[in-house]
């Protein structure tokens, strides 16, 4: 599923450094042999792949469920009342109805209502441990209890990237979530399948911004190759040698790339309008998702946006109030629909899976009958899917009259994350690495694909 | 146990019976004919038609019949019959089908006669006249109103006679199925309570109720939850194909019969076979091979010449003394050696200089720096709590400093483990001595703090078993091990000994400061001032437990005690020096926690050792938690794994590849041994070396074996392209300390002096929680001092870390990566520090105003630890012309364009391969 431009480009490229003396032509061979022993470079799905690379766009803190994707008419009607030992909590907001489906979708988010023909949402998502940290090491990791390799690095470790000169999975956070960087951490997997975490503002990945002369760095590329190359003459063309030989042509090429990618300032305005940004615009989650874009289109194989971190004033853990979420939704909004309307008119939906999630849902009642905002609530929540062969238009499950419990067809995390895979060409089951002695894989020992919500 | 049995024909009797009944239809004759006992008629009835809900276990909603009595009582709907009054009782209705909401039973109708034989009860007054059990069998006669006798249940029945075809059936379809989809879980320790194992255990049921109703899928929840439309779907990862389904009902239908001979479950005790395993037995001292050959150096090179023999390997020539020094010094000490030292090798041609060499880096400071480094990457060493607010430890330096000073002062392991594993209990000569015995115990303090109590001491058992034993122990949390044999109960007899000793608490959510650290002057407590403090500190801590226990949102007084509490530690007097450390609580035997999960406890598990190690449960006479009776019987030389992990350890400090290449786990799915014959050799040797690591370190240095150079051999590669059996000397990449060392100590720029606590903020200011974690980012206490000193935050790596392969800071580490990625290429082409190093090289050598030819020799010998070749010298002179020539031309270099073009060919020499490997 490789594009085949780019690896053209890169011989070029190649030839291009070489006659810029950056490379030495007797280096070429070896050089374009050992591309076989990059770990990162692009693998066969097991199986023929609906989607290439997936955009992971993570609500950080809980989103509820119930203001959000999951109407409930009688918690509205019911405000006040006591059900079991709780007091119930109307939402704020009202409801519309959008699409062909006529699904319904809160005020808080009319933009992405209107990409509802598009959207599969899923209202019967649950998970196990109502609490931040694991859950977020759960919808990452896919284990509440430990750490693991999280869902971008298990896609990294599968498939590989598509882009010689971007990691193959990077992270847009302006903050850390509440489990830190065990979010996108490679933990037992190799540690470049770890997601490389862009801070919105600063500089994108770790010292690509070229520090002197730009002259003076090629002599010195120059003379690193000079003293590389007769290294591993003596060193019988050793492979590991060559692979680090490597790592500085395919760093040239990052240094070089990386700014342009991060750098929306040649974009359209119609493009601009759509996520709502403005030329200069440097953070935010309207240009994390159009950078999102920009690193999908360019090969990168898993982005993860993360919106919001571990402040609870500015996150989606609305504790306090549950109207908090009010200005996050309204920032939201549009450049969510924005991407995904914009990867439609780029033919990129098709194989590109975008995703909506958070780590949980919020709970529709309270000990409390004062209480205004919503505490954690596993047990049910709303999650969506866009793009990569997932049924537009579709809702699959629903939750109690209220939004408490799962009412049909439950997805477990596991079986979200199976279900993703799936559509990536990888099967959970199979997709294992070895470590301490047994085969770990994302799902653990449970997941299922559901098939109902892929075509 | 009493059970409903029938076949399959009862069912159709069921549906036979279509016509709706009404309380006014005349009963049949039968039925009035007959005395309508409660014991006779009406408990045959409920047995045939109410299993598996309402009988034999269940009790769906709230509803028990399993005895008069129980019936009487009703359920959650109220009474169930209303006496004289079949139309008024629910029990009536409801299998009358004549009430909306309730139909019993819910799968269909029950048959006519049965029904009559309920209204009839009811309407003479609902009765007991026998016993309120039912404990015989029902009459044949009776059973025969909807079955054929045969097929009804009797007491306590075995399996029912099984046909071959039914044996046959069950071998094929249904044991093989139960054991791939349900076994991971449904044995020991049983998930959900749900044994299904035994015919026994089935039948038992789990904590849902029965699962199977013999005769009867249709009311079987087994059947409900593998077809997957309940609350309860299994297995969990999908549901599975139909005609499984289809077999596991049939095998219902049928009575759910059950081979006699059926194979037991795996249990809890250890079998003879079991204990077969290499690793599990206690190594003899192997013979050394006789052999005669003048590459022998001493008694490990027989070994690995042996073997090199044996698949038919040559091994290559000697490394040159430049290699050779090089790879000692970073072998030992981690860093490179110095121009100097390397002169004074190769200027010594005495007999055993080589020897002498060895022991100048043994002796040296850096060697415990480096192998106390090793040994913290096992122990998964930080300075914070991994806790949701990753509370900072001010103390856990003091571990990390006794680590190393232990490896310097080549500390017995036997001793090293006990110290660690029970320190505060050792005897001890001094005061300073007691103090270092109890810092030591720091190893068990610093278990990552996520998931609460059960989730710390699960953390210790688990790196217990990796770090010491090479036993992947933790897989035994949730069931027993699948591999190995370590039964659950195991793991929980251990889990006993830690949840028997008092684990110091570095801050949480509802206490934000230190409570249990151990203090230097255990008299400190008797203290007025202490009393004092304590006193004004346990109002403030009540009142945040009480708000923080109400429902909804704290904010606005949490804040508000913290606020209190920070300002009585602004005021705290010195109560001295204090460890984070543990000491021995109160001693209890832990129970099981079925799945893992610490509320669902299960039997208890007397405190003790693994079983298949020879350990058992605590001698009888233990009085504490058994921590030092662990630490004697890890400790002890007839341990069967600890000699052998740790000299395992050793050995892949200097070959790269340990003799087993998985040095945490010499388990079942661990690498084979590529030389067991050397590994018990070099464990035999360790002991009787009085546990001298560093005597073991000189052994495997002065063999031959060590010596050889990294050269490749197509015809060796083609056997062993790994170089499992050492016919070559295995290159490696330099790894993240030695990489950020050697830079410092190649520029000058490396800060000797001794370590200090890290500048963390004083406790008086701490107000961490989940949302308000101690250092979101990773906190820059950087120094220039060795990278072993740094700073360590558990739940954020450092950038540097990840970019190098750094250890995994919530697990024991047993071999770090050596990745080659382009992020790391980029940061030796535009990161600040190796810059910063190039500079300060650059000023030293510039400024003694030598030729730069001279220059540029100093450079090679300094980082390359040899002279450069003719071609080099004028590449690096025609680089540093054409550098300094642009720098003029950019006109903006600081201090000269010359010196700025050093700088740059000094980076340069930095980021090349012959910097990053050792040979």
């Amino acid at each position: 599923m490789l594009n085949p431009n780019i690896g053209t480009s890169r011989r070029t490229v190649i030839r291009s450094l070489a006659s810029a003396s950056m490379l030495l032509p007797g280096l070429l061979h070896e050089l374009m042999a050992s591309e076989a022993s990059d770990p990162l470079a692009p693998k066969s799905p097991m199986f023929p792949a609906k989607a290439k690379r997936v955009i992971f766009l993570y609500m950080s803190g809980g989103v509820s469920q119930v203001d959000t994707f999951d109407p409930k008419p009688k918690l509205t009607a019911d405000h006040h009342k006591r059900y079991k030992k709780d007091f119930l909590h109307a939402s704020p907001w009202g409801f519309k109805k959008y699409g062909q489906a006529g699904t319904e979708v809160t005020d808080l988010f009319p933009h992405i209502g209107s990409m509802m023909d598009d959207i599969c949402l899923i209202r019967s998502m649950h998970n196990d441990i109502p609490n931040h940290e694991q859950a977020i090491m759960q919808v990452h990791g896919g284990s509440a209890v430990q750490p693991r390799p999280s869902i971008g690095s298990w896609v990294s470790y599968g498939l590989g990237t598509m882009s010689k000169d971007l990691p193959s999975y990077v992270v847009l956070a302006p903050e850390v979530p509440y489990a830190g960087g065990a979010a996108w951490d490679s933990n037992f997997l190799p540690a470049f399948h770890q997601g490389v975490r862009v801070i919105p503002g600063q500089e994108a990945i770790p010292n690509m911004t070229r520090a002197g002369y730009a002259d003076i760095q090629n002599m010195d590329l120059g003379l690193i190759n000079f003293f590389n190359k007769r290294h591993l003459e003596q060193h019988d063309a050793d492979r590991t040698l060559a692979t680090r030989i490597k790592t500085f042509e395919t760093a040239y090429g990052m240094q070089r790339e990386a700014p342009e990618v991060f750098d929306i300032s040649k974009e359209s305005d119609a493009t601009l309008n759509m996520y709502g940004v403005d030329r200069n615009t440097k953070k935010g989650i309207g240009w994390m998702c159009l950078v999102a874009r920009r690193l999908a289109e360019r090969g990168v194989r898993f982005v993860e946006v993360i919106d919001g971190g571990y402040d609870k004033y500015t996150n989606w853990d609305a504790h306090l109030n549950i109207r908090m979420h009010e200005p996050l939704a309204r920032k939201s909004d549009l450049p969510v629909a924005g991407l995904i309307k914009d990867l439609k008119s780029r033919g990129m939906l098709e194989d590109t899976v975008v995703v909506w999630t958070s780590e949980f849902g919020r709970k529709p009642g309270d000990g409390s009958p004062d209480e205004e905002g919503r505490t954690h609530w596993s047990t049910a929540y709303s999650s969506w899917v866009a793009g990569g062969g997932f049924k537009g238009g579709m809702v699959y499950g629903s939750t109690d009259e209220y939004g408490y419990t799962v009412a049909s067809n439950p997805v477990h995390i596991h079986d979200f994350q199976a279900t993703l895979l799936n559509q990536m060409g990888l099967d959970h089951t199979k997709l294992t690495f070895r470590h301490t002695g047994r085969d770990f894989r994302l799902t653990d020992v449970s997941g299922r694909v559901i098939k109902e919500l892929v075509s | 146990m009493t059970f409903a049995m029938r076949s399959r024909f009862t069912r159709s009797v069921h549906f036979a019976a279509g016509a709706v009944a009404l309380w006014t239809v005349a009963l049949p004759s039968r039925a009035q004919d007959t005395p309508s006992t409660y014991e006779e008629r009406v408990r045959p009835v409920l047995l045939r038609n109410c299993s598996g809900c309402h009988v034999s276990g269940g009790h769906a909603g709230g509803l028990k019949m399993d005895t008069y009595a129980e019936i009487r009582k009703g359920g959650g709907r109220g009474p169930t019959v209303v006496p004289g009054d079949p139309a008024a009782s629910l029990l009536s209705k409801a299998i009358h089908y004549g009430d909306d909401v309730l139909k019993m039973p819910p799968r269909g109708k029950i048959a006519d006669a049965d029904i009559a034989v309920i209204d009839k009860w009811i309407a003479e007054g609902a009765v007991a006249t026998g016993p309120a059990t039912v404990t015989s069998a029902p009459k044949a006669e009776e059973a025969a109103v909807a079955a054929p006798a045969a097929e009804v249940a009797a007491k306590m029945e075995p399996a029912p006679q099984s046909t071959a075809d039914q044996e046959k059936f069950f071998e094929t379809r249904i044991r093989p199925l139960f054991a791939k989809n349900c076994y991971a879980c449904h044995t020991s320790p049983p998930s959900a309570g749900l044994r299904l194992d035994s015919r026994e255990a089935v039948m038992k049921g789990g904590k849902d109720g029965a699962v199977v109703v013999p005769g009867h899928p249709e009311s079987s929840l087994l059947v409900t939850v593998l077809k997957y439309n309940g609350k309860i779907q299994m297995p969990p990862r999908g549901p599975l194909e139909n005609d499984d389904v289809a077999a596991v009902e049939q095998w219902i239908r049928d009575g759910a019969p059950w081979p006699k001979n059926a194979p037991v479950s795996p249990t809890s005790r250890v079998t003879p076979e079991q204990r077969g395993f290499w690793s599990f037995h206690a190594p003899s001292r192997p013979v050394v091979p006789d052999l005669k050959s003048a590459w022998v150096s001493n008694d490990i090179d027989r070994f690995v010449l042996a073997k090199l023999q044996e698949k038919h390997l040559k091994p290559v020539a000697d490394a040159d003394k430049r290699t050779l020094i090089r790879r000692v010094t970073y072998d030992l000490t981690g860093l490179p050696p110095t121009p100097a030292e390397i002169k004074d090798f190769l200027d010594d041609s005495s007999a055993g200089q080589y020897e002498k060499m060895i022991d100048r880096l043994l002796a040296s400071k850096a060697y415990g720096e480096r192998w106390g480094r090793k040994w913290l990457d096992v122990v998964r060493y930080a300075d914070t709590d991994g806790g949701s607010g990753d509370f900072p430890i001010p103390q856990a330096y003091k571990y990390r400093d006794y680590v190393i000073r232990s490896f310097n002062e080549d500390k017995p392991y036997d001793r090293f483990i006990r110290e660690q594993l029970a320190g505060d209990l050792l005897p001890s000569k001094s005061e300073p001595e007691r103090w270092q015995n109890i810092v030591a115990t720091g190893y068990l303090a610093s278990a990552v703090r996520a998931d609460g109590k059960p989730g710390y001491l699960s953390d210790t058992v688990d790196n217990l078993g990796s770090a010491f034993l090479g036993v992947t122990v933790g897989c035994a949390r949730c069931h027993d091990h699948k591999f190995d044999p370590v039964p659950t109960n195991d793991y929980y007899a251990l889990y006993g000994i830690f949840a028997s000793t008092r684990f110091p608490d570095s801050g949480v959510d509802g206490a934000r400061y230190q409570r249990g650290f151990v203090f230097r002057d255990p008299e400190v407590v008797n203290r007025e001032e202490y009393k004092t403090f304590q006193a004004q500190l346990k109002p403030i801590q009540r009142a945040t437990e009480a708000v923080m226990g109400l429902p909804g949102t704290y904010d606005d007084l949490v804040p508000q005690l913290q606020a209190r509490r920070m300002h009585l530690y602004e005021h705290k007097p010195d109560f001295g020096e204090t460890a984070y450390a543990v000491v021995d609580d109160t001693p209890q035997d832990a129970r099981v926690h079925r799945y893992g999960d610490p509320r669902e406890l299960g039997d208890e598990a007397p405190r003790g050792f693994l079983q298949v190690l020879g350990g058992g449960p605590l001698p009888a006479d233990t009085k504490g938690s058994g921590r030092l009776e662990l630490a004697n019987w890890i400790a002890s030389k007839d341990n069967p794994l600890t000699a052998r992990v740790i000299v395992n350890r050793i050995w892949q400090g200097h070959f790269a590849r340990g003799i087993v290449s998985t040095p945490n786990d010499f388990g079942s799915r661990g690498a084979a041994p590529s030389n067991q014959a050397l590994l018990d050799y070099l464990a035999w040797k360790l002991v009787d070396g009085g546990w001298s690591i560093k005597s073991l370190h000189k052994e495997i240095l002065l063999s031959h074996a060590y010596r050889l150079s990294s050269a490749g051999s197509a015809a060796n590669e083609d056997v062993d392209p790994e170089n499992a059996f050492i016919w070559r000397h295995s290159r490696v990449r330099l790894d993240s300390e030695q990489i950020r060392d050697s830079l410092l100590a190649d520029s000058q720029l490396l800060d000797r002096t001794p370590a200090k606590a890290h500048p963390f903020p004083p406790e008086s200011v701490w107000n961490y929680e989940q949302q308000n974690m101690f250092s979101p980012n990773h906190a820059d206490y950087e120094t220039d001092r060795r990278t072993v000193y740094q700073m360590v935050q558990r739940t954020v790596r450092s950038q540097y870390f990840t970019l190098f392969d750094g250890p995994n800071i919530n697990m024991s580490t047993d071999q770090r990566g050596a990745s080659l990625t382009p992020l790391q290429a980029l940061y030796f082409m535009n990161a600040p520090f190796p810059r910063r190093c190039a500079t300060n090289l650059a000023s030293i050598l510039t400024s003694k105003e030598a030729p730069e030819k001279d220059m540029v020799q100093q450079a090679f010998l300094t980082i390359y630890g040899r002279p450069s070749s003719q071609a080099e010298m004028d590449r690096s002179l025609g680089f540093l012309h054409s550098a300094a020539d642009s720098y003029a031309t950019h006109g903006a270099a600081e201090p000269s364009p010359k010196q700025k073009a050093f700088e740059d060919f000094l980076k340069a020499l930095f980021a090349s391969n012959e910097f990053m490997f050792i040979e």
